[in-house]
C-alpha cells in the first residue's frame, strides 16, 4: 500500500513550550498544597525545569490525558 | 448517587498550574479540605490501598505526609495531571507495563468514587472529538460553520470551489491536538486553504474542512455548572483574525452578554456530554449571529480572568467544588 504524506503535515509547526508562565501569572510556593511522599513542598523544581509543561494557561488548550 | 457537602475536594493537577493556584488558595480560605495531587507522583511516590466494598472502593491515597480518604472525597477536580513517573532504568515494556497498571488502577479506583467530578475525565474525552461536538452543536442549534470531514479529494476541491464561488474561503483544521511528544511539540495553525493544493494527499487521512466565518470578534465561552461567562476576543492583526491563538499579545478583551438561543442551546451540549466545565469558542458576526466552533472541557481560562478580573470563573469553580453544586 502506498499514500502520498497527509495534506495536513505540510501544515505541521513545531511550537516552541513556554519555559515561563504567561505574562501576569506566577508560581507560588505557598500555593502548591500537595507534597512528595519527602513532605517536601512540590516548589522543588521551579517552572522551567521541564519541557513538559504544556500546560501554562493561555498559551495552549492541548494537554495530555491520562484517562 | 453522587456525594455531596463539604468533605475533601481532590485538585490533580501538575505540580506548575498557575491556574490551579488561585482555585486551591479560594478553597483553603474557605476552609475546605482541599488536597493537590499529581497523578506523576504515583506511584513513586504516592501510595494507594484500596478495598473494594459493598458502596465501591474504599481506603486511601497517601501523598507525602497527606493522606486522601477516599470515602471523604466529595468533589474532584480533575484538572491537567502530569504524566505518570517511571524509572528510566526500567525497559520501555515494563516502563509500558507498569503505566497501563498505574492508568487502569489508580484512575479506575479514582474515577469510580460517586463525586462531583469536573470534569469526569471519561467525559472528557468523548468530547475530545471535534466531529462528536459538531454534531451535538448542530442539532442544539448552535449554528457551526460548513463542515466536511473526508478522505475524497474530490469532495474536497467540490466543497471549496463551492464555497469560494460564493465568496467564501475555506479552512483546514486538525482534527486533533497535534502531535506531542516528550521532546517535542508540533500543531497545525488554521490554514486558508488554496483549493489547487487539494490533491491527492487528501486520501492520505481525514482532513477537516469548514468554511471560513467572517468575524465582527471571537468569544471564549466558559461553562461552570450553569453558569456561564462570556468574554469577547478582539483580534488586532490578521493572524489573529483567522486564529486568535495566533498572538496573544494582539488581542484585546471585553464583556458580552449571550443570546438566549445560545444558552439553551450550550446547555443541551453540555448536559448532552456530561459536562459541569467547558470552554467554548465562538464566532460573531458582523450581523450578530453567533457560530459554534468547538468546546474544550478542559480549557484555559485565568488568562481570561487576568484581563477581565471581575469574570468570575474561579470563584464559579470554588463554588462548585466547594458546595458540592454548581
Amino acid at each position: 500500500m502506498s499514500l502520498p504524506t497527509p495534506f495536513g503535515v505540510r501544515h505541521l509547526n513545531e511550537v516552541e513550550v513556554p519555559a515561563q508562565p504567561a505574562p501576569g501569572m506566577h508560581y507560588d510556593p505557598q500555593l502548591q498544597i500537595g507534597v512528595t511522599a519527602e513532605g517536601n513542598p512540590w516548589h522543588a523544581l521551579m517552572p522551567g525545569d521541564t519541557k513538559t509543561a504544556t500546560h501554562l494557561d493561555g498559551k495552549s488548550d492541548e494537554g495530555t490525558d491520562l484517562w | 448517587m453522587v456525594k455531596s457537602g463539604t468533605g475533601t475536594v481532590v485538585v490533580i493537577t501538575a505540580q506548575h498550574d498557575a491556574t490551579a493556584d488561585p482555585v486551591v488558595l479560594a478553597l483553603s480560605e474557605r476552609g475546605v479540605d482541599v488536597v493537590r495531587f499529581d497523578t506523576a507522583e504515583f506511584p513513586a511516590r504516592a501510595t494507594l490501598a484500596a478495598s473494594l466494598t459493598g458502596s465501591g472502593w474504599g481506603g486511601a491515597l497517601h501523598v507525602g505526609t497527606r493522606t486522601i480518604d477516599l470515602d471523604s472525597v466529595t468533589s474532584v477536580w480533575w484538572r491537567r495531571p502530569g504524566e505518570f513517573r517511571l524509572p528510566e532504568e526500567w525497559t520501555a515494556t515494563t516502563r509500558a507495563f507498569a503505566a497501563s497498571e498505574a492508568r487502569a488502577g489508580l484512575l479506575g479506583v479514582l474515577g469510580s468514587l460517586p463525586v462531583r467530578w469536573i470534569n469526569h475525565p471519561a467525559a472528557n474525552l468523548a468530547v475530545n472529538y471535534k466531529p462528536m461536538q459538531l454534531a451535538v452543536a448542530a442539532t442544539a442549534g448552535l449554528d457551526p460553520p460548513a463542515t466536511i470531514i473526508t478522505t475524497d479529494p474530490i469532495q474536497a476541491r467540490t466543497f471549496t470551489e463551492y464555497h469560494n464561488a460564493a465568496g467564501r474561503e475555506v479552512i483546514y483544521k486538525a482534527l486533533g491536538g497535534g502531535v506531542y511528544t516528550a521532546d517535542s511539540a508540533a500543531a497545525i495553525p488554521t490554514t486558508v486553504v488554496d483549493p489547487a493544493t487539494l490533491d491527492d494527499s487528501i486520501s492520505s487521512t481525514a482532513v477537516l474542512l469548514q468554511e471560513r466565518i467572517k468575524k465582527a470578534y471571537e468569544v471564549r465561552l466558559t461553562v461552570v455548572g450553569r453558569r456561564m461567562f462570556a468574554a469577547a476576543i478582539h483580534a488586532g492583526s490578521d493572524a489573529t483574525r483567522l486564529d486568535f491563538r495566533a498572538d496573544y499579545g494582539a488581542l484585546t478583551y471585553g464583556r458580552v452578554s449571550i443570546p438566549e438561543r445560545i444558552v439553551t442551546g450550550v446547555t443541551a451540549l453540555m448536559e448532552r456530554f456530561g459536562l459541569l466545565f467547558g470552554a467554548l469558542d465562538f464566532a460573531v458576526s458582523p450581523d450578530g449571529r453567533w457560530r459554534f466552533f468547538e468546546i474544550n472541557a478542559n480549557g484555559q481560562y485565568h488568562w481570561l480572568e487576568q484581563h477581565l478580573p471581575d469574570l468570575g470563573i474561579t470563584d464559579a469553580l470554588v463554588d462548585a467544588l466547594s458546595e458540592g453544586h454548581a
